[in-house]
């Protein structure tokens, strides 16, 4: 069984691997899509930069909050999208008919699946978090636990796209909605919670998990509460383990087609 | 030109399929949207105040009409069509057919985005009249003036798309250059209106795409004035001629580079 | 055991239909309409251990959804499935280890590895210990003759050398089974007779058993001993090639030329393909007649040539699909 798992993380490792290498083939465009990423994320800086010149202080939030979300936000958003990508597109993966070389392989077709793809501006959200981090003078404590907690928060960010994207063993045209939900998710993630009102709160703690992905982990770094990180781990073990489930029910309605590849 | 229509008539077919996709697309509209509203909640704390001349209702009319305009705006799927049909070939086929490949794909713009834009002025006034209430300054007589605006900031908009997207004849991935464009609209000028700019920023501003494509069409929906309504005008004009020459040069120059790999 | 062991397969698919046109799609929108298409109807058949198997039928048959319910990529309706005793819905992954797929139109290498590369990657799949997938690259290697292209990234190799690639990655782990689905789609005749060559040594080296699909009519000749046919959701043909020739091949076709224009009657057991001025096609059924009673018809002399032939298998499995 354990010899099993262990087999499953070595063909998944290589994968991702693999798909580095491709992807580094052409080094301009490499590294192009990292920095561009980072500048990206760092053009919502400025936002904040004109929001807090309008007014300083914003319920209690101050730009140093807003730094530290961001950097926890792309750092999850980071691991989850680089690791794990074909876990986000996996409902155009199910209604284009894509599971079916995954299907005759004596692998878990879901790990296959999610790590099929890499993004490469991915890298360029987990070094900006970084970046962040360094930037308002984090202890080696707190960067050690931003790590961590991104891989856990990035595992959770993952899960919830393989729940979202089973929509596509219901319906081929849910792509839009498993999109949807997944923007909010990584658009929420980067205004402090502050800002909503109690109703908002609870649909992000407890429906779309930007508590456990973000918010929990942020506080955590700098305050950390062993009650509040045992909680963060079981709504890891609940999001994956909801994940595996859903996809194995969808894999028995499972319809491929025909589609023809170019052979590029 | 018939030709161009038929384009247009099915790429509207095509989109009609999938009504559930676009109402979705909307859904990040209207996530954005309540986000900002949220936001500008604490950041008026007297509905009453002015903040750079604009109140509280204009300036939450703002965004809900800026960020409507930058989700029809973005069309990500004729980019990336572009940058596939170079990159893996499929160009050498449309250049065999009689039409101008750029014209081509202003018409697919015009079929993608013709539901979308009935969608949004549909999706962004229900919106704007639930979640913030009607917009004081609006009236009736300005919308032909605007719509001339706004199909200018269409045309803009995408003849600029289309000339980064066409890039992909001379560098491999032209994506991060629309993230910086799709950024820089975003941040100068759909989030926040130029006016929270300071003068010097804003003299800038008023020389790029950002003035002619997000911000003019706007700031005269929300808060018309007849003077805006001229510059913005022909600042379009100039920038529209200027990006119509410098797309068609890209890519004819770039039709001459089609390399296409054997079986 | 029994390579292939299929008892009362159905499957159906639920497709959604709409009327055409821009007021076909305006009103899809409002209302669906949903029609059930059974693409499987209660199928039955075997394959021995071994053997090689052609499982034919005209495009929209059922072909696709049979061989993907074989290979554990679709759940079946109805019915039992047995592959090497496994059946693909309980045990998929103790499947995937007995069987390998090429999917002609579908790639499975990574473009940018080279050859060795990838075979070390599907090793990795199969979990073939390193050892012994060296061995059996090397082996691959002579019998395919890969020397030349072992180190050269997949994509910079020719279609005929990527489809060598795949079906030596589809080896690696040494399945029982091969399912090959259009395997020389896009191939000159040269390669092609190299791969079904190659196809034709794995099955006596190894006792593989091959499962293919093809349209290609001198796959279906050139390796097949038995051909499985399907239309429309069923069986209508299941024979060897010795039975199919039996029954079908009872016609030969005599093309001659003459020295004049020749006044020649179609009679009962001849049927007039072409005529034109010195030439003439016809068809004789064996049933009735000799091959050697054409010389009563048209007197020796008056004929410059003569070819004799075999209807073709392309012919009679294109008389098959529409007899049905």
């Amino acid at each position: 069984m354990l010899m099993a798992v262990k087999n499953n993380l070595k063909v998944a490792c290589l994968s991702i691997k693999y798909n580095l290498m491709k992807q580094m083939v052409n080094k301009t465009s490499f590294i192009m899509n990292i920095l561009f990423m980072m500048l990206n994320n760092a053009f919502f800086i400025i936002q904040w930069l004109v929001i807090f010149s309008i007014k300083s202080d914003i319920n209690g939030i101050t730009l140093n909050g807003v730094l530290k979300l961001w950097a926890m936000s792309a750092s999850t958003y980071g691991f989850g999208m680089f690791f794990f990508y074909g876990a986000f597109d996996l409902n155009e993966t199910i209604t284009n008919g894509l599971l079916d070389t995954f299907l005759v392989q004596p692998k878990n077709v879901l790990l296959m699946v999610a790590t099929s793809k890499i993004r490469v501006s991915a890298i360029g959200d987990m070094l900006y978090g970084l970046v962040i981090m360094i930037f308002i003078k984090s202890s080696l404590r707190e960067l050690i636990l931003f790590i961590i907690f991104s891989m856990m928060g990035g595992t959770i960010f993952a899960a919830f796209g393989v729940i979202t994207g089973c929509l596509g063993f219901i319906s081929p045209r849910s792509d839009g909605l498993s999109n949807s939900l997944i923007s909010i998710l990584v658009s929420v993630s980067t205004y402090p919670k502050e800002i909503f009102d109690k109703g908002v709160q609870f649909i992000i703690s407890f429906i779309i998990p930007v508590a456990s992905t973000v918010y929990l982990p942020c506080n955590l770094i700098f305050n950390f509460d062993i009650k509040v990180f045992l909680v963060l781990l079981i709504s890891l073990i609940i999001h994956v383990s909801l994940a595996f489930f859903l996809f194995n029910k969808g894999l028995k309605r499972y319809s491929s087609t025909n589609l023809m590849t170019p052979r590029t | 030109m018939k030709k161009y229509f038929r384009i247009f008539e099915a790429t509207l077919n095509d989109k009609l399929q999938y009504l559930g996709e676009l109402l979705s697309k909307f859904f990040g509209f209207t996530l954005m949207v309540f986000i900002f509203v949220n936001l500008w909640k604490h950041i008026y704390e007297d509905p009453n105040e002015i903040i750079n001349g604009y109140t509280f209702n204009m300036m939450l009319w703002y965004v809900l009409i800026g960020e409507a305009y930058y989700t029809v705006m973005k069309n990500r799927d004729l980019t990336r069509g572009i940058k596939e049909d170079i990159v893996f070939g499929n160009i050498a086929y449309k250049i065999n057919k009689p039409y101008f490949y750029p014209f081509y794909c202003v018409a697919q713009y015009f079929g993608n985005i013709m539901l979308k834009v009935i969608t949004s002025v549909f999706v962004a006034t229900t919106l704007g009249l639930l979640l913030i209430g009607k917009l004081e300054t609006f009236s009736l007589k300005t919308i032909p003036f605007a719509f001339i605006v706004i199909v200018f900031a269409f045309l803009i908009n995408i003849f600029l798309r289309i000339a980064i997207s066409v890039s992909s004849f001379y560098i491999e991935d032209p994506e991060p250059f629309l993230w910086v464009l799709d950024k820089f609209l975003l941040v100068f000028g759909t989030v926040f209106p130029i006016e929270m700019y300071s003068n010097t920023i804003q003299t800038i501003i008023k020389f790029t795409p950002i003035y002619t494509i997000v911000y003019g069409p706007t700031k005269l929906l929300v808060d018309f004035d007849f003077e805006i309504f001229k510059s913005v005008l022909v600042a379009q004009i100039i920038q529209l001629a200027v990006i119509v020459i410098i797309c068609c040069f890209v890519y004819r120059k770039g039709e001459k580079k089609v390399n296409v790999n054997g079986g | 055991m029994k390579a292939v062991e299929v008892k009362n397969l159905s499957k159906s698919f639920k497709t959604r239909i709409k009327e055409k046109g821009l007021k076909g799609s305006l009103k899809s929108l409002v209302k669906s309409e949903y029609e059930i298409k059974k693409a499987v109807n209660d199928i039955t058949f075997d394959v021995e251990e071994g053997e090689i198997v052609a499982f034919l039928g005209p495009n929209g048959a059922g072909k696709s959804t049979t061989i993907k319910m074989l290979t554990g990529i679709l759940e079946r309706d109805e019915g039992d499935i047995k592959i090497m005793g496994i059946d693909p819905s309980t045990d998929r992954k103790k499947l995937a280890k007995s069987i390998g797929t090429v999917f002609g139109q579908k790639e499975q290498l990574w473009t940018h590895l080279t050859p060795y590369d990838n075979f070390k990657f599907f090793g990795s799949i199969y979990d073939v210990p390193d050892d012994e997938v060296e061995e059996r690259i090397k082996e691959f290697n002579e019998l395919f003759e890969l020397d030349d292209i072992m180190n050269t990234p997949v994509r910079n190799l020719s279609l005929g050398q990527r489809i060598r690639c795949e079906i030596i990655a589809s080896l690696i782990h040494k399945p029982k089974i091969l399912f090959l689905d259009e395997p020389t789609i896009g191939l000159d005749p040269i390669v092609k007779d190299k791969i079904r060559y190659l196809i034709k040594k794995m099955n006596k080296e190894y006792n593989l058993t091959i499962f293919l699909t093809s349209h290609d009519i001198g796959d279906i000749q050139k390796l097949c001993e038995r051909i499985i046919i399907i239309n429309n959701g069923e069986i209508v043909t299941d024979d060897s090639m010795m039975e199919i020739r039996r029954k079908y091949f009872t016609k030969k076709i005599i093309k001659l030329r003459t020295n004049c224009e020749v006044d020649f009657v179609a009679k009962e057991g001849i049927d007039i393909l072409k005529r034109e001025e010195e030439y003439l096609k016809l068809s004789l059924d064996l049933k009735c007649l000799n091959v050697t009673d054409i010389f009563h018809l048209i007197p020796e002399n008056e004929i410059s040539d003569i070819s004799v032939s075999d209807v073709s298998l392309e012919s009679v499995i294109k008389e098959i699909y529409q007899s049905n």
